[in-house]
């Protein structure tokens, strides 16, 4: 199918199709960022349950430091830098909500209303997610960031290379997020209990993803292994990237890295939901 | 005039995870689920031609929203084939999407925060329609069903009728070849239900809109759809003109007769009596085509009639009496 479907089947597509299917892609992104800013309150709720979780994390990372200059090789202005934008613009996102939206999708039957329609069901999901997304990126994000950094203070990032390259690894970031709760979510097709796989993936993200603790703070053995897994792409390689941890070209060859797992994960997703699909089983109604 | 739909003995099967008693039987469960077999469609047989407007009738759990859930991609059959317009919908599922319109009554398609409006240009999207085809559409359904006064409106602020019109409007901006419904004009008030059944008549009629329609009323049948299909129990019982299912379930007429005064045991050839009380005598007329005349003048001459009557069993009792007897 096509972007719009995630799959590896790009190819049969010819321009106006992609674009057409772009066009679709934006419009339910507009319309559900439009639904989220029906709900104001639940956007303010968000925006402040942020603001405490970000000024938690700070006064933790500043109880460890107490005085020291270095810890594992990072000052502390580093490090609040770290929590500040990991816990904004890149672990912000409950990816996990995705798991549950499914699995109740299919308990529901709701599940039928997207897929009466043409396209594809993980691009629907994306395109939905996206737009409150979004809005959250400006109306939480930003916000949270602009007051806490005018209290505690943010590092640039370490060179102009290395912030350009993190914009792209905010991308690959959100995506890889997506996919993996994708990825748990179609899984529900089989397993009946999404709870669990909710649960599941809420954890394996917090404590891999470096979300929590940067994996510079790991054990060696656990350290090695989290850094090759995806979830390492959603917080801790970029903020890597932003802190000057590597070089450009080290940096640059992660992000490789990083769209290497997007690709696989976009195939497996498309297999399994071919799969799925044909058992898919509709409740209710 | 060509088949776009066919279904040819298609099955679908449900596995139900069984609920074991106890706490035992929780972790069994937990454990290694027990699952029944429930066979919703059974070897269910049809096709439907281009322009054709089909009711699908039936008790609850007859397996409609079953069937129409397999015509519309979102279930696969266990066995069995179904084809819309030549494709098998779930291995083709976005071109099938593609062209036709689905409205499930219990569930709406619009976006729930959202006014109506918003919810027909991401339709436009969706369905890629072009914009000046999208227009017109959308201009001729906001007349048809008076949608007008609340296009603005979120959804969650309409009333049901008003969100099924919106919800069926929505299913036609992109002029489908099929249109499927799952119960359009349940919980919909007298009028409500005038509407909309006017409407999809007029839609079948005017456009050539192919309609297939599920209902427990079969007063959308008789306004609507000229060919009735029923199911029970996951199996076809009738598919032909509505006219023609008393005949086919062998519905008796009854012969009513009234006398002046106790006639004693009367039989008339190939009527069944079924009740007597006082000087009233019922009987059960086989369908040999016979008047009400000509079963009078069957009756021995001198008996004492003061009255008759030959009664048509309505469609609904027709029904009515075999739902009965199955279950007995
Ligand atoms: N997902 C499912 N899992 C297990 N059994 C199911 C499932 N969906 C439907 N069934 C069963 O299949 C049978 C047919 O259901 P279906 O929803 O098609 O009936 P229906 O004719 O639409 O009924 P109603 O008029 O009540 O809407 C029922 O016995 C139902 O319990
Ligand atoms: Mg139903």
């Amino acid at each position: 199918m096509s972007l719009f479907a995630l799959s590896p089947l790009a190819a049969r597509l010819t321009g106006s199709d992609l674009l057409a299917t772009l066009r679709t892609f934006s419009a339910f992104t507009r319309a559900a960022a439009r639904q989220q800013a029906e709900q104001r309150s639940e956007l303010l709720a968000i925006a402040f349950g942020t603001m405490v979780d970000v000024f938690a994390r700070i006064s933790i990372w500043r109880s460890v430091y107490h005085g020291r200059q270095h810890v594992a090789g990072v000052t502390e202005a580093e490090m609040i830098t770290y929590a500040l934008i990991g816990a904004t613009l890149l672990s912000h996102w409950d990816g996990a909500l995705i798991v549950r939206e499914i699995g109740k999708a299919i308990l529901s039957g709701q599940i039928g209303a997207t897929l009466m329609r043409p396209v594809s069901f993980p691009g629907a999901l994306f395109a939905e997610q996206l737009g409150p997304r979004l809005l959250q990126f400006g109306f939480v994000c930003l916000p949270v960031i602009t007051i806490l950094s005018a209290v505690y203070g943010i590092a640039p990032p370490a060179s102009l290379g290395h912030g350009l390259l993190f914009l792209v690894y905010i991308v690959v970031s959100t995506t890889l997020l997506f996919l993996i709760a994708i990825f748990f979510g179609l899984l529900s097709f089989w397993v009946l209990e999404a709870h669990s796989l909710e649960w599941f993936m809420r954890g394996l993200t917090a404590l891999l993803s470096g979300g929590l603790v940067p994996l510079w703070f790991f054990p060696p053995v656990l350290g090695t292994v989290a850094h090759a897994l995806p979830f390492a792409w959603i917080t801790y390689h970029p903020m890597a990237c932003y802190l000057g941890q590597n070089d450009l070209l080290e940096s640059a060859t992660l992000l490789v890295g990083g769209c290497g797992w997007v690709a696989a994960l976009a195939i497996v997703n498309h297999l399994l939901w071919r799969s799925a699909s044909r058992h898919v089983t509709a409740h209710g109604g | 005039m060509s088949l776009i739909i066919q279904a040819d003995s298609v099955s679908k099967i449900f596995q139900q995870r069984k609920r074991l008693p106890g706490l035992s039987g929780t972790l069994r469960g937990l454990l290694k689920p027990e699952t029944v077999p429930v066979r919703a469609v059974e070897e269910i047989s049809f096709a439907i031609r281009a322009g054709e407007a089909v009711g699908y009738l039936g008790p609850n759990g007859a397996g409609k929203s079953t069937m129409i859930k397999m015509l519309t991609g979102i279930l696969a059959p266990s066995t069995g084939k179904v084809h819309v317009l030549g494709r098998q919908p779930v291995e083709e599922r976005v071109a099938n999407a593609r062209e036709i319109g689905v409205v499930f009554g219990q569930r709406s398609q619009l976006w729930w925060d959202l006014p109506v409006s918003d919810s027909f240009d991401l339709a436009r999207h969706i369905y890629r329609i072009d914009p000046a085809r999208f227009a017109e559409n959308r201009a001729e359904m906001v007349e048809m069903l008076a949608l007008g006064s609340f296009l603005d409106r979120p959804v969650r602020q309409l009333s049901l009728g008003q969100r099924m019109r919106a919800d069926i409007a929505m299913a036609l901006l992109h002029g489908p070849k099929i249109l499927f419904l799952d119960e359009p004009t349940i919980g919909l008030d007298v009028v409500a239900k005038d509407v909309v059944r006017k409407f999809l008549a007029r839609i079948n009629r005017q456009r050539g809109t192919t309609i297939i329609l599920t209902t427990h009323d079969l007063q959308d049948i008789e306004e609507i759809c000229p060919r009735l299909i029923m199911v029970d129990d996951g199996r076809l019982l009738f598919d032909g003109p509505l006219r023609s299912l008393r005949r086919s379930f062998g519905a008796r007429r009854r012969l009513r007769l009234d006398f002046y005064t106790d006639p004693g045991p009367i039989w008339i050839g190939g009527a069944r009596p079924v009740g007597s009380s006082g000087t009233q005598r019922e009987f059960e007329v086989d369908e040999d085509g016979r008047s009400l005349i000509d079963l009078i003048s069957a009756l021995p001459p001198g008996t004492p009639l003061r009255d008759a009557s030959l009664h048509e069993p309505g469609i609904e009792e027709v029904i009515r009496t075999h739902y009965q007897r199955r279950r007995a």
